[in-house]
């Protein structure tokens, strides 16, 4: 049994989880935002910090669902059919291989310049994992049952799953791709030929002509030879407000330390990500503002109407058929149901004078439960 | 004993307010909570024979008091309306074009109310009482009075043609609500023009044309002032018209408004995808057409007015 206070307690962590999943959406495509328009250094960590916050958030309230399904013997009827998997997908992976890394990153801060290069390659795969934030959409499946058409519980679940399956496969696709592109050989891409440029370049470097080359090479940031800076493009202050430990990577080529920056690639990387959120974000809502009315206007609405006319005596309304739709088997259905079953009804009721009350005990408890 | 009745009378007007009944008509109102109790009369009977009710009574008991202070309310209201209706709303000048000499309208309003207020106590006129009281209650001889008389089709012709009443379109509401009204007439009257009290109800649809001469006789000599076509509408209203195609048209539109008023439900939610409340009864009605008895012509044209008015 479920207390009063217990149902309060969960319906206030439903709505902050409700909450949650659209700020972490909202916080999903301005991280992408920040770096397409360049936000300072500072914004952008506030952002990727509370991406952690909500990965852990999110990670814990999988992890108190899980344990509580489990421990009412309900785990693999969570996982299955209570969109477990969602909570699953949407958070550990997340908080694991995506917002973990980022946080070990920025509070190690300079300290990881040289290990940054295989991180960078797991973020690229994290990269893709971020995508499945966007799964979360489902979860808030429900706040869209108090939109108009969307009221029946068989309208609800069939939109729910073919939302469902249209974001797990491109997010399934997306993720696959991000994976095995690198082991693909394949024509090498715009991040690759710039790398082996840059590095061709640098290379011709002798100690003279930074300016010069660093005209030719736009992401080149800093040259320095031991201790000495032989060239920087911006102040300090600026690398200090704009760059993160994200933005720039480090070679070392001959007697020559040069910084450059990675912003091209990562603003790239941003427009594609942000591409992929609004194409996702654009499906689902494609599906619960144009399918889910098509489908209860066309599926769920009749049913509805042919069950009332079915279960009360006194329901008489007739199915409307559309004429483009009358061949689909729930208007034939209908159709039956306006032409037989409802002419019958109205002959076994005069015939049989059964008796209909549109009253109802449970409507006059108040006077029956009435105690003295 | 006085409390018992105070207590009935509560509980009574309790299940009266319930807002499941909210724009039901009195009569309709006392249909659905003599059903209610029949159908619901063991869940009951533990409540109403406890202490804080009727301790120690039968059920049949309690449910004769509660019928008996249902049908008391129920009366105070229908003879309010049907006094207020008859004596300051109905309109009989239209009776000069049925060929009667001038009467008082006092005089026939008079012996129509005492009419219905005897068809009110007959329990088989009561229950046929609804559908007329319904379609007078929603003003449905208006509406489609109205869209009848802008349509100019098969109903018009017949009402003008047919049935020779070229009077005006608001003396011809005020025939129907008449022959609405006499319709459950028939309730007080047997065949061979005597008081009965046997169920003609369940005889409905086939309610003999021969008989009708003798109701219709036997009416008239409760309503010496009135016309006797306007009697015979309201008789007519019960006979089916495949048994007797010359029955009169406003008989047979009686008919079909008193039936689509029965179980009328104004202000119904209509579920989306659903047909509107009117249209629906006019379509399955045209189904039923034969069942009924209804004419097929009027069904079609009433339908169409529906369909376009959306009602």
């Amino acid at each position: 049994m479920v207390t009063v206070e217990q149902g309060k307690m969960r319906s206030f962590f439903e709505g902050l989880v409700v909450l949650a999943i659209f700020l972490v959406l909202i916080q999903t495509f301005l991280e992408d935002a920040a770096l397409i328009g360049g936000w300072s250094w500072d914004v952008r960590k506030v952002l990727l910090i509370s991406g952690f916050g909500f990965d852990l958030f999110f990670t814990f309230e999988f992890l108190i669902r899980f344990f509580s399904a489990a421990l009412r013997r309900e785990a693999g009827e969570y996982l299955l059919h209570r969109k477990g998997w969602i909570d699953l997908f949407a958070s550990v992976p997340l908080l694991l291989f995506h917002s973990g890394p980022l946080m070990a990153v920025v509070f190690l801060g300079g300290g990881t310049f040289s290990g940054l290069g295989g991180v960078f390659n797991v973020l690229k795969v994290a990269k893709a994992i971020r995508v499945a934030r966007i799964l979360r959409l489902l979860r808030v499946l429900k706040v869209f049952k108090k939109l108009k058409y969307t009221g029946s519980v068989m309208a609800q679940r069939h939109v729910a799953l073919i939302t469902s399956l249209v974001v797990m496969v491109t997010v399934a696709a997306l993720f696959l791709v991000s994976l095995i592109q690198p082991t693909l050989p394949a024509a090498p891409g715009r991040a690759e030929v710039l790398e082996t440029t840059e590095t061709r370049v640098l290379q011709r470097f002798q100690g003279t002509g930074s300016r010069q080359l660093a005209e030719a090479l736009p992401t080149l940031l800093i040259i320095k030879e031991g201790q000495e800076t032989l060239y920087s493009r911006y102040e300090n202050s600026y690398y200090r407000s704009m760059f993160g430990p994200f933005d720039y990577q480090y070679r070392h080529i001959g007697t020559y330390d040069f910084f450059l920056s990675l912003k091209p690639t990562l603003v790239d990387r941003a427009e594609q990500s942000l591409a992929f959120f609004v194409l996702i974000v654009l499906l689902v809502l494609v599906l619960l503002l144009y399918y889910s009315p098509h489908f209860a206007l066309t599926i769920s609405d009749p049913v509805h109407i042919m069950r009332r006319g079915f279960a009360e005596n006194g329901y008489k309304l007739e199915v409307e058929i559309p004429s483009r739709y009358r061949d689909d088997e729930v208007y034939c259905l209908a159709a039956l149901y306006n032409r037989e079953y409802l002419p019958l009804k109205e002959r076994m009721k005069h015939q049989e004078d059964r008796l209909h009350s549109d009253l109802s005990l449970d409507t006059i408890g108040d006077i029956l439960n009435d105690e003295e | 004993m006085s409390s018992e009745k105070e207590k009935a009378e509560g509980f009574v007007r309790h299940l009266l307010e319930n807002p499941a009944l909210r724009n039901q008509t009195p009569l309709q109102k006392e249909e659905q909570l003599l059903a209610f109790l029949e159908l619901n009369a063991r869940a009951l009977y533990p409540t109403l024979s406890s202490s804080r009710f009727f301790p120690g009574k039968s059920w049949a008991h309690i449910r004769s008091m509660l019928i008996s202070e249902l049908f008391k309310i129920t009366d105070f209201t229908l003879k309010g309306y049907m006094n207020r209706f008859i004596v300051e709303q109905l309109d009989m000048s239209f009776t000069a074009f049925l060929g009667l000499p001038r009467v008082s309208q006092e005089e026939m309003k008079t012996e129509l109310l005492k009419l219905t207020v005897q068809v009110a106590h007959t329990g088989e006129g009561r229950r046929a009482l609804t559908g007329s009281f319904n379609a007078l209650s929603y003003r449905l001889s208006e509406k489609y009075i109205e869209q009848i008389y802008q349509t100019r089709n098969y109903i018009r012709f017949e009402l003008e043609k047919v049935q020779r009443l070229r009077m005006s379109k608001e003396e011809l509401k005020h025939m129907l609500k008449v022959s609405l009204l006499l319709r459950p007439a028939v309730y007080l009257v047997s065949g061979d023009g005597r008081e009965t009290s046997s169920s003609v109800r369940r005889q409905r649809g086939s309610f003999q044309p021969s008989v009708a001469d003798k109701v219709t006789q036997g009416l008239a000599e409760r309503l010496p002032h009135f016309p006797e076509a306007a009697i015979r509408s309201g008789v007519e209203s019960n006979i089916s018209f495949l048994d007797n195609s010359r029955v009169s048209a406003t008989g047979r539109l009686t008919l079909l408004l008193s039936s689509l008023a029965n179980e009328y439900k104004p202000n119904m939610q209509i579920d989306r995808g659903a047909v509107s409340p009117e249209k629906s009864w006019f379509s399955v009605a045209r189904k039923n057409y034969r069942y009924f008895g209804y004419d097929i012509k009027m069904i079609d044209e009433l339908f169409k007015i529906a369909a376009e008015q959306g009602w």
